[in-house]
């Protein structure tokens, strides 16, 4: 989920509790440089089943991807909350 | 209820994205990447969904709700695994009738059901999951 505010207190204010969080940016940039690695490793069938316009436009939001992790514009975090107890 | 524009707008790209169907590349593609086929183009890996098996709890007799499901990834991989029933929900529809024939030929549509839904407007009562998942959802 794409937000500018905190994610664990978006939660809480949701009424959930015991937030826990734990940072997978690693992961998501590794994911990310996999995307890239990968569509071009497979862009000539890529291209030849979605179309040029398509291919083109998925290489340059991935790219545009890794650029925004490697700037540190983006993270990515597993949150796990509880929902509080009904009274 | 009236969509807001940007969910208009988030629907006719997701129907443009969507409608569009999987070919042997666009599978090959999901594999190498994240090692799913449901048709994902995130981030959560296979790895990681696994780990949401573990960490929610989820078995059978549990109810799992994934929001911005997308195709079903990983809201079906995670019944398909724990053997939980699952809803998935978005907003296109071109994502849900994929879903649905995914959990038809996984064999587990009994225990698995497509809401075409907004995330601000769920059509479900309180307390109706155990589990709620929600992955690379745009907002």
């Amino acid at each position: 989920m794409a937000s500018n505010r905190d994610q664990a207190d978006l939660l809480a204010a949701a009424g959930f509790a015991e937030v826990e969080e734990a940072d997978f940016t690693g992961e998501f940039l590794e994911t990310a440089l996999r995307w890239l690695r990968f569509s071009r490793e497979l862009e000539p069938a890529l291209r030849a089943s979605l179309g040029d316009d398509v291919a083109d436009q998925q290489l340059a939001d991935r790219t545009e991807m890794v650029t925004a992790i490697e700037e540190g514009l983006l993270k990515r975090s597993l949150l796990v909350a509880a929902a509080r107890p009904r009274k | 209820m009236v969509p807001s524009r940007d969910e208009r707008e988030a629907a006719a790209l997701f129907a443009e994205r969507y409608g569009r169907p999987g070919s042997d590349a666009t599978r090959d593609l999901e594999r190498l990447v994240i090692g799913s086929d449901f048709g994902a183009n995130g981030y959560t890996t296979m790895a990681q969904a696994d780990l949401l098996v573990e960490r929610l709890d989820l078995a059978e007799g549990k109810r799992l709700l994934d929001v911005g499901s997308g195709r079903g990834w990983p809201g079906l991989y995670l019944a398909k695994k724990s053997g939980c029933g699952v809803v998935v929900t978005d907003l296109p529809e071109e994502a849900m009738r994929t879903a649905a024939h995914r959990a038809g030929s996984e064999g587990f549509s009994d225990r698995a059901h497509m809401v075409v839904a907004s995330a601000r407007r769920l059509p479900f009562g309180t307390a109706t999951f155990n589990a709620i998942v929600h992955t690379d959802v745009l907002c």
